[in-house]
């Protein structure tokens, strides 16, 4: 019962989508304004959700794993290191942020010492500045505390 | 006949054989990388060309055009991230063979595939331009709604499960691009004051999440299920003859069905290896094997994506329309050298024109010999080691996506979408309608608009001309087709976390 209310989600999500669409202005059939064609996905999508949950072919159908406890495993921490990425960048700049990450990374993923670790981070880092600063001239992010 | 030959003469001048092979080489490169892709590249060399020649220019940046679509295969057969939508379809069978130690046997074939389909795309070029550009100016809105309304559709036919629920996917893609700012009135949607949100979510990043990303966290929750190659055998770098054999016909169709899709307004880079594709899994006497290591899929749709890029360059030649972004930088380049493409180009420069479509020859039969010599080298790449593979592909995926816009938001979009992606994966669902959605999302609503207001609201005007009508009928088909399926087969339940590694494909 509460996986069948569970899959009623996206027929909400799409209800809010919609109503959120009125707030810019339907328009008229000849003139439709920027509302107009979000308000009408969002009502093909509550349809077509109601048709997926009612066929119990949604993704709300299918077995999902059992509820497992919380724990932090390697997939975690990688997402972790990506997600930690984002500001890092912003503050330290790109070419730091690699280092550490291929660093990290590369740990995580089994290499055997960290100093091969860092050796391989220091490579990427380089390969990454010559093609990418260097060469093809894209200016990369020296981060605000660089500035 | 005599033009064409005066245009090899003109080519094979050394500057324009060099500014021809520096452009392939650029292009290559470029694909290879995901993020920066071929329109982005254009648009940075476009000062270099100043000083040269307008032929030498223009060959250069045609070059970095059809070059990128080339190298844009490699890293979606060797690590299932396409760098840009069009090599999405090529990922799908690629990665599946490089997984079974086939990734040269796929590349080689992509690469023989694009140079066949290049060709026919110039061939295409040469002869029917003038003629071919009067049928792609017949596409307006209401055509093109259409167009993109039946891709949707057969998309949602195409993959695994059911329709309606791939169709439901592909709507969420299509809400995604709705984001940002309103093309007609300018007015800002779901961006709720945050200002990074106006341009809209980058396609290129959220593909490269989607897929590239998503791959990575799934090699992080399991080394040990995901299957790696220990070894290359120098056999195993090129494709059998079983496999020419069965990837001809794919190879040639596609590049037929490219080109005539090239020609359409739009992102006909990934309309037309889908078209390619779904002809030849209904072709096909075993379309089971399609989405599971299938040589024709890679076939199809790598010949189809570059012959479009030839059909994209007929509007632009013989007309002056440019109807990609590609096509767009290129006009640019033109301009810039006091050329101007349209009807009296091949009379007023007829020179430029016949060295450009030589050029193209020449450069795809550069490609040919530069690519497949790399085989045996981009193949290895599939025995890196994970500790090295991982934060490699992610960094190069950082910075690709950085560079899009030199914004550190299609990181974090990148990134999200990796995160969503994985979820996808997990519970059995393809990303590939939701991709499409985002490409095709923003042309239903533009034409759609532009539709109503033509016709002033009414739906008689679909039937105002042939080609819409036939186009309506088809939609029709599609819808009617997809709910009986539906209906009189009844989808397997998506397999969640067993089906991680399968693309979920039909016959």
């Amino acid at each position: 019962m509460f996986r069948r209310i569970l899959a009623l989600t996206p027929v909400l999500l799409w209800a809010a989508y919609g109503f959120q669409a009125r707030t810019y202005g339907i328009g008229s059939v000849n003139m439709p304004g920027p509302g107009a064609f979000p308000f009408g996905l969002a009502l093909v999508g509550m349809a077509l959700s109601l048709v997926v949950v009612v066929a119990g072919r949604g993704p709300a159908a299918t077995t999902s794993p059992a509820r497992q406890p919380l724990k932090i495993d390697r997939e975690t921490i990688l997402v972790a290191l990506m997600l930690g990425c984002l500001p890092a960048t912003s503050l330290f700049g790109v070419l730091p942020v690699i280092f550490v990450f291929t660093a990290a990374a590369a740990r995580l993923m089994g290499i055997r010492t960290w100093w091969a670790a860092l050796v391989v981070a220091a490579g990427l880092t380089l390969v990454v500045h010559l093609l990418f600063a260097v060469w093809l001239g894209v200016p990369l992010p020296k981060g605000s505390l660089f500035r | 006949m005599e033009n064409l030959v005066a245009g090899f003469a003109e080519a094979l001048q050394w500057t324009n054989l060099i500014a021809c092979a520096i452009g392939v080489l650029v292009g290559t490169l470029v694909g290879v990388l995901p993020g920066l892709g071929p329109v982005a590249t254009m648009a940075i060399l476009l000062p270099f060309t100043f000083t040269m020649s307008p032929t030498a220019g223009i060959i250069m940046m045609a070059g970095v055009y059809y070059g990128a679509m080339y190298g844009g295969s490699t890293t979606s057969i060797l690590f299932r991230t396409p760098g840009e939508a069009a090599s999405i379809l090529t990922s799908i069978d690629g990665y599946e063979l490089a997984k079974k130690g086939r990734a040269g046997a796929a590349l080689a074939i992509s690469t023989i595939g694009s140079f066949v389909a290049g060709t026919i795309g110039v061939v295409g070029l040469m002869l029917f331009a003038p003629a071919l550009a009067r049928v792609a100016v017949a596409f307006g809105p209401g055509e093109l709604l259409l167009v993109a309304f039946a891709a949707l559709l057969l998309l949602a036919n195409i993959l695994g499960g059911s329709a309606s629920r791939n169709l439901l996917i592909a709507l969420v893609g299509v809400a995604l691009g709705t984001v940002g700012l309103d093309s007609f009135s300018g007015a800002s949607r779901y961006t709720f004051g945050f200002s990074p949100l106006l341009g809209g979510f980058d396609l290129v990043a959220a593909i490269m999440g989607l897929y590239g990303i998503s791959e990575l966290i799934s090699i992080a929750r399991n080394p040990h299920g995901a299957k790696r190659v220990a070894s290359v055998r120098l056999r195993d770098l090129y494709p059998s003859k079983d496999e020419m054999k069965r990837s001809t016909g794919p190879i040639l169709r596609g590049g037929v069905i490219g080109f005539g899709v090239g020609l359409t307004p739009g992102p006909a880079a990934v309309l037309a290896p889908l078209v390619s594709y779904f002809v030849e899994r209904r072709l096909s006497k075993t379309p089971e094997r399609f989405g599971k290591g299938a040589i024709e899929g890679v076939a199809s749709a790598e010949s189809a994506n570059n012959s479009a890029c030839s059909g994209a360059l007929v509007p632009l030649l013989a007309l002056g329309i440019p109807m990609t972004p590609a096509a767009a930088v290129l006009m640019s380049g033109f301009m810039i050298h006091g050329v101007a493409p349209g009807p009296l180009l091949m009379e007023k420069h007829a020179l430029l024109f016949w060295g450009v479509v030589a050029s193209m020859y020449i450069g795809n039969a550069l490609l040919l010999v530069l690519n497949l010599p790399l085989v045996g080298v981009f193949a290895r790449a599939m025995m890196t080691p994970f500790p090295i593979l991982v934060p490699g592909i992610f960094v190069l995926c950082m910075v690709g996506a950085y560079s899009i816009n030199n914004s550190i938001f299609d990181v974090t979009v990148m990134v999200l979408f990796g995160l969503l992606g994985d979820w996808m994966r997990r519970r059995g669902l393809d990303p590939m309608p939701l991709v499409l959605g985002m490409v095709l999302g923003p042309i239903v609503e533009a034409s759609l608009r532009q539709s109503l207001i033509l016709g002033s609201g009414s739906i008689g005007w679909f039937f105002g001309s042939n080609l819409r009508a036939v186009l309506f009928v088809l939609s029709i088909f599609l819808v009617l087709y997809s709910v009986v399926k539906d209906i009189r087969k009844p989808a397997k339940p998506a397999a969640g976390p067993a089906a991680d590694e399968k693309t979920g494909l039909h016959a």
